[in-house]
């Protein structure tokens, strides 16, 4: 008898997982708890134990494919055991990982999710239509011939959602060229690499948008849709910051610490946020609410060779500089290794992103949404500026925020730039309001 | 900046030179860079010298054999010189033949060991000195193999062999022990049988040629013992001791003892060559030494493909011909792709062995349930007719939809029989279609028609029993 395995429930109101990995081939054996399946929730990757041990009949939901909790990811069964039942219904929904990781508008727009919606299943989205599929033959392949799977290629048909209408369903070239003018979305062949081939040039390379990437894509682009940005850019005098710091670098040090400007920054954005309510806020669009956060933490943008993720430092305004500076190099050190757990990346109330290592002159980041602003910090360096009508040089900073202007006006946003900026002028004054 | 050629294919033997033609023909201008000739190893070192000899040993054994049938001739001479001659001058002739094909489709060729520089370039070491970088497009890597060296068996090319030594067969040496029951080993024990050695096969494993249906594979042993070959499974070379013009070699495991032979072949399997060629300065993922390829032969490095031995099992002309023509249509644009359902394996013994498909045990494995069809060809008037007995057609059919799983057969001829079976499994055939097929008589095609009827218990030539459990016949 074969079990399904669902995508597990895989943090607190996480509602779905995009496969990233199998760690298990199909056909092979799986002792319990042994890792079986990397999975994507939010920005955290988890591997997922087998809950059975036994055979791994068939990864229902492949690699990209993003899968609502509770929907079937994969078939276990015994020793020696098939698929029997499953054979046919696995396929199709393993041959649908473009269209169940699609969002609803454009599922939609295809044909046969239309014909769907009008049989009025009532299927929720992201899932796998029922639409057609392939009996299948030796090796669990669609049974075409060779012309035929050669013409379905070219047309850009997937075999395995194409029902065959010759004898023991056999696809035809007539099968074929019917749901190609039906317009099933092509099925594009991947490489062993994952990039997609294609007729282009070979100086084109396609790599499809899978994991963190899609994530970070998703988020953006909703973000940037959704929140009004608003930039505005001021300077901060850092040349006693600059001077505490070389001060207490080595003390740090002695405890352990690297100490960083980031701490400082952190303090000083947390004190802002405490004197500038609307600034950690969100606007809970439905309500039609301002949801102003009486807890202030505070996310990092930190990037890693996955692209970037925003580990969050909770309560940030009740730690001193030396915990600050502890707490993120151990985030940091877990962003770096993928080991960042879904509490570290979750419940900011703002976020900093810091270029400054990069260098230029400041950035005009997007808003991490549903926070109402990002502030960028960036390059400390050494500038003439006018003082008591003297030339002299300081340590400058530009700061730069991205404000949602549907919550805050102008005035408030550069408000509470310019109290950042003076407590980063001022750090003694800054580190008296206490940790 | 323009590239030198759209596409450079590193290697001319049956992947590389089938996917320089098919460059041409599709318009692309064409560079085919070969170390040493034309044809690579199977024009030069193996399918077409060894069938050569075979057919030679063929002639002799049925010389030989045909005093049963009251035709007597007197006991044939071997002029070893003449013969290498003929061989050599077959091989040329083919070797020429892909240089005229290269001529007639504008294929450029160039003789030199190639190396990748980038996703874009190559540098090649011209064989008459000189080195040039050229560029293109894509690039095909399409090296080959060579046979694994043992160190404990230094090969030395008189005593201690391999197997592109032994098909330039300097002499017929009166014994050979050969490692390995796989394809090339099953080959050369029947080529020099044919031509009158003694020959010893020692196989570490339980069973010969691989994963081949154990049936099947076991019957041929049984054939090839009958012929005087001797064979001996779960046993193996433990080391070997080279004389003046002999061998000493110890054997342990069902046979434990020390064997003096004139010749050592050593024919324990192939490796790819993808060392040196520059694959992991441009990022090229390997497995286990071949190059990792998709559907369309496209390495990680999409400017980079890999037709033939060096991308992977199963190591066989016909399937790096068949790459060949995928990844230079996929270059051309075309939506093409290396998608065999089922991909033939030929083995040159006296009968040959040919089989395509699954075998019982990975039809067993897969899932299925499986129907069994057997023809043997003592039942066969057509064998009867060249005075053969022994053989067999086994069809592995699912018994859920009766499709053809596989094809399995012992036979003369078995080498051109398979072609139907694979053709079967391509298209979806089920076992029925093939009984139901009118294949002429009398031929050797016949038992495959037979045993799909007997799969379902209505041959002619046989007693119909119901198909048994599957036991091997030992």
């Amino acid at each position: 008898m074969s079990v399904e395995l669902e995508m597990p429930e895989l943090a607190e109101s996480v509602i779905e997982g995009e496969i990233v990995k199998w760690l298990v081939k199909e056909g092979d054996h799986v002792a319990l708890d042994q890792p079986l399946v990397e999975v994507m929730t939010d920005k955290v990757t988890v591997e997922v134990p087998s809950p059975y041990e036994g055979i791994l009949l068939k990864q229902v939901a492949p690699e990209g494919a993003v899968v609502p909790i509770g929907k079937p990811i994969a078939i276990f069964g015994k020793e020696g055991e098939t698929l029997d039942d499953h054979h046919a219904s696995a396929p199709a929904a393993a041959a649908a990982p473009a269209s169940s990781a699609a969002p609803a508008t454009e599922t939609a727009s295809s044909p046969q999710a239309a014909a769907k919606v009008t049989l009025g299943n009532g299927q929720p989205r992201g899932e796998v239509s029922e639409g057609e599929k392939a009996v299948l033959g030796q090796s669990g392949r669609p049974l075409a011939a060779p012309a035929v799977r050669k013409l379905a290629r070219e047309l850009g048909v997937d075999l395995l959602r194409v029902r065959g209408s010759g004898e023991g369903g056999r696809i035809r070239r007539e099968d074929i060229e019917r749901v190609s003018k039906s317009g099933q979305k092509p099925a594009p062949s991947r490489s062993a690499s994952g990039t997609r081939q294609t007729g282009e040039s070979p100086a084109t390379e396609r790599v499809p948008l899978r994991g963190l990437r899609r994530v970070i894509a998703d988020h953006m682009v909703h973000s940037k849709h959704t929140a009004a940005h608003t930039l505005h850019v001021d300077e901060a005098d850092l040349t006693e910051l600059v001077a505490m710091r070389t001060r207490a670098k080595e003390k740090a040090a002695a405890r352990g610490i690297k100490l960083t400007y980031l701490p400082f920054f952190v303090k000083a954005v947390a004190s802002g946020l405490n004197k500038y309510p609307y600034m950690n806020a969100s606007l809970d669009d439905e309500s039609h609410e301002i949801v102003l956060k009486h807890y202030y933490n505070v996310g990092i943008a930190a990037n890693t060779d996955e692209g970037l993720v925003v580990p969050v430092i909770h309560e940030a305004d009740s730690k001193t500089i030396f915990e600050l500076a502890a707490e993120i190099s151990e985030l940091a050190d877990k962003a770096r290794n993928g080991k960042l757990s879904h509490d570290d990346i979750t419940g900011g109330t703002f976020t900093i992103t810091n270029v400054g290592s990069v260098g230029g002159l400041f950035t005009f980041p997007v808003i991490n949404y549903p926070e109402v602003g990002i502030l960028g910090t960036h390059s400390i360096l050494e500038r003439p500026v006018v003082r008591d009508h003297q030339i002299v040089i300081r340590s400058m900073m530009y700061l730069s925020i991205s404000f949602d202007h549907r919550v805050v006006d102008g005035a408030l946003a550069a408000m509470f730039v310019k109290d950042v900026a003076e407590s980063l002028a001022h750090p003694d004054v800054l580190l008296m309001e206490g940790g | 900046m323009a590239q030198d050629y759209d596409a450079i294919v590193l290697g001319g033997g049956p992947g590389g030179y089938t996917a320089a033609i098919r460059l041409a023909q599709l318009g692309k201008r064409t560079l085919c860079i070969e170390k040493e000739r034309l044809g690579g190893v199977c024009l030069n070192w193996g399918c077409m010298p060894t069938k050569a000899l075979l057919h030679v040993g063929e002639v002799i054994t049925a010389a030989r054999e045909i005093k049963e049938l009251g035709i007597e001739f007197s006991e044939p001479k071997i002029n070893l010189p003449a013969l290498n001659k003929w061989k050599s001058k077959m091989v040329d002739d083919l070797v020429n033949g892909i240089g005229t094909l290269f001529k007639v489709n504008k294929v450029e060729s160039m003789t030199g060991t190639a190396e990748v520089l980038d996703k874009n370039s190559v540098r090649v070491k011209k064989a008459d000195g000189g080195t040039a970088t050229l560029s293109a497009g894509s690039i095909v890597v399409a090296s080959g193999s060579e046979p694994v060296a043992l160190a404990a068996f230094p090969r030395n090319g008189t005593t201690i062999l391999n197997s592109d030594d032994s098909v330039s067969l300097a002499e017929i040496p009166k014994s050979i022990l050969i490692m390995g029951a796989g394809v090339v080993g099953l080959e050369f024990a029947t080529i020099y049988k044919r031509l009158g050695a003694d020959v010893t096969v020692v196989e570490m494993l339980d069973r010969a040629l691989g994963d081949t249906d154990l049936e099947i594979s076991t019957l041929l042993l049984r054939i090839l013992k009958k012929q005087g070959i001797n064979v001996h499974l779960k046993t193996k070379a433990a080391s070997a001791a080279a004389q003046a013009n002999k061998v000493t070699v110890v054997l342990e495991g069902a046979i434990n003892e020390s064997r003096q032979v004139d010749k050592l072949l050593v024919a324990v399997g192939r490796r790819p060559r993808t060392s040196n060629l520059g694959l992991e300065k441009v990022g090229v993922k390997l497995d286990r030494g071949f190059i990792k390829v998709d559907e369309q032969r496209r390495t990680n490095v999409p400017t980079i493909f890999a037709v033939g031995d060096c991308a992977g099992a199963p190591l066989l002309a016909h399937k790096a011909m068949k790459e060949g023509v995928v990844a230079a249509e996929v270059i051309a644009g075309m939506a093409s792709a290396y998608d065999p359902m089922a991909v033939p394996n030929c083995v040159y013994t006296d009968p040959q062995l040919a089989t395509a498909g699954l075998s019982e045990e990975q039809a067993k494995a897969a899932g299925y349930d499986v129907s069994l069809g057997r023809f043997r060809l003592a039942a066969l008037g057509r064998a009867r007719t060249v005075n053969i007995t022994d053989g067999m057609v086994k069809i592995v059919g699912d018994k859920k939809t009766d499709l053809v799983l596989g094809i399995h057969i012992v036979s003369p001829t078995a080498e051109s029989m398979v072609a139907e079976a694979v053709l079967a499994i391509e298209m979806g055939a089920t076992v029925e279609d093939i009984g139901l097929t009118i294949h002429p008589h009398p031929t050797f095609s016949e038992p495959i028609m037979e045993a799909a009827e007997a799969l379902h218990g209505r041959a002619i030539h046989i007693a119909n029993t119901p198909a048994p459990a599957a036991t091997a016949v030992k």
